[in-house]
């Protein structure tokens, strides 16, 4: 069964009625929009431990062997990447991946960080002990503007699983937040881990998924 | 034993022939609505009547056989289309338009809630223009007898299986496309085409085994006899 003519007059007119600007290339605005993530992400590294009293930037972090450092940098930084990769549309498609690979994405993060730095536990003696309420702080801090550069690259449009979709992305940007905590943070016992560095990161994965409901949605035009 | 099998087979086969006998040529007319989206994202304007006419059809009797509403189905038509424009400066270069349409499409027809209030396929949804080469009464009572059964027996498979067997039977989507279309991967579609497959067949040789049993199914909501499910979801 064909549809009606009347149908394709009344679609013709009202897109006539709404013009949209023809394809833009959208890569240099996500490139300067990681750019500037990642210069606010050290802002608020550099910045936001005064808040608390402490010592922003790397400095922090000095009590920890180096070595260790950049292993746990290395594998962070892989861990946001690999996320990235897995939960961003990189592929010819209008459509974001399947949903089993986006969950895996929102679940793994957290743990996968979390498995990383307590890894690292007994690998070198912590120089001091919190309780992680700051790393928690920082991290919530920080995330926005990934979170932000990564919604704006995912072309924000997912008609099957917003909500997924945004936990993904959350869970990515809390990857990245990792990255800059870690250099900032030289601890990797459990409590300060697991307060500090995952349940920040499952915070930005719910805020993410009630995020992506109202922004992925499709919205009657 | 092996010829009985066979004949269930063929009448498989002929029933999923009886749904989809307007299926046009789909991967060309994919590729050419691909075409059709690139040259309008580009700015040609006139390249969205090319893309309205490779995708309309289809997608009307997605929504038609999804909805059994005229009103409802051209009401989904419009606002995907409306939805492909908007995005129109957005549209990745190279990408698949298929897929992505027929992924909003079902999205809308979701969000309207149509899906829970199917209706029997009314006779007056034939199309007007329809060529009238009427069968023998004969012909045509056996043939709506067969389409009735074979949209029963759809009816009684899980939402996920018809889904998926739908898009790729009926609609003509790649195991890939369907994939993007419903958000899974492609084993998994494979794996419900494949059993809402068996399940049809299946059917079929137990009506061929018991003919009366075709009087006693009536609820289409209830899962039919052997098959499994755990809390309501089938496995």
């Amino acid at each position: 069964m064909m549809p009606p003519e009347s149908l394709k007059l009344r679609v013709l007119e009202t897109i006539r009625q709404r013009p949209v600007p023809r394809r833009t290339d959208r890569l240099p605005t996500t490139i300067g929009l990681a750019v500037l993530a990642a210069v606010a992400m050290s802002a608020v590294l550099q910045w936001a431990p005064r808040l608390f009293g402490e010592v922003g930037g790397v400095a922090h972090a000095a009590g920890r062997p180096a070595a260790c450092g950049a292993w746990i940098l290395a594998g962070t930084v892989a861990l946001a990447l690999s996320s990235t990769w897995l939960a961003l549309p990189f592929r010819r498609s209008m459509l974001s991946p399947p949903r089993g690979v986006l969950l895996g994405v929102a679940i793994g993060v957290p743990l996968l960080v979390g498995a990383w730095l307590v890894l690292w536990h007994g690998a070198y003696a912590d120089p001091f002990t919190r309780s992680g309420w700051r790393c928690f702080a920082i991290t919530i801090l920080t995330a926005p503007w990934p979170f932000a550069a990564l919604a704006y690259a995912s072309r924000r449009a997912e008609p099957r699983h917003p909500g997924t979709a945004g936990a993904a992305l959350g869970a990515v940007a809390g990857a990245w937040t990792a990255v800059m905590v870690e250099l900032w943070c030289p601890l990797a016992v459990h409590d300060h881990v697991l307060i500090g560095h995952v349940l920040p990161l499952v915070v930005l994965t719910l805020a993410g998924a009630a995020l992506g409901v109202r922004m992925f949605r499709l919205r009657r035009l | 034993m092996r010829n009985a099998c066979n004949e269930v087979s063929v009448q498989v086969v002929a029933q999923v022939a009886l749904l989809s006998d307007d299926r046009s040529d789909v991967d060309a007319g994919a590729s050419r609505a691909d075409g059709a989206m690139d040259r309008y994202a580009c700015g040609d304007e006139a390249a969205f009547v090319d893309l309205y006419d490779e995708l309309a059809p289809r997608l009307h009797r997605f929504a038609l056989r999804w909805t059994r509403s005229r009103s409802a189905a051209e009401d989904a038509v419009q606002q995907t289309f409306l939805q492909i424009h908007a995005a129109r400066h957005r549209f990745v270069r190279g990408g698949a338009v298929t897929p992505w349409a027929y992924a909003i499409i079902r999205r809308l027809l979701l969000d309207l809630g149509r899906r829970g209030a199917r209706e029997e396929l009314r006779h007056d949804l034939r199309d007007a223009e329809e060529p009238t080469t009427a069968p023998s009464p004969d012909e045509a009572l056996h043939r709506r007898r067969v389409e009735a059964e074979a949209q029963r027996d759809l009816a009684f498979l899980p939402p996920a299986w018809r889904e998926a067997f739908e898009l790729v039977k009926f609609e003509g989507l790649s195991v890939a496309e369907t994939a993007e279309v419903l958000g899974i991967t492609r084993g998994m579609v494979k794996i419900r085409t494949f059993r809402a497959t068996a399940a049809l067949r299946k059917a079929m040789a137990r009506r061929l085994r018991d003919p009366s049993e075709r009087m006693t199914r009536s609820d289409p909501g209830a899962p039919p006899p052997g098959e499994t499910r755990e809390k309501g979801v089938p496995t």
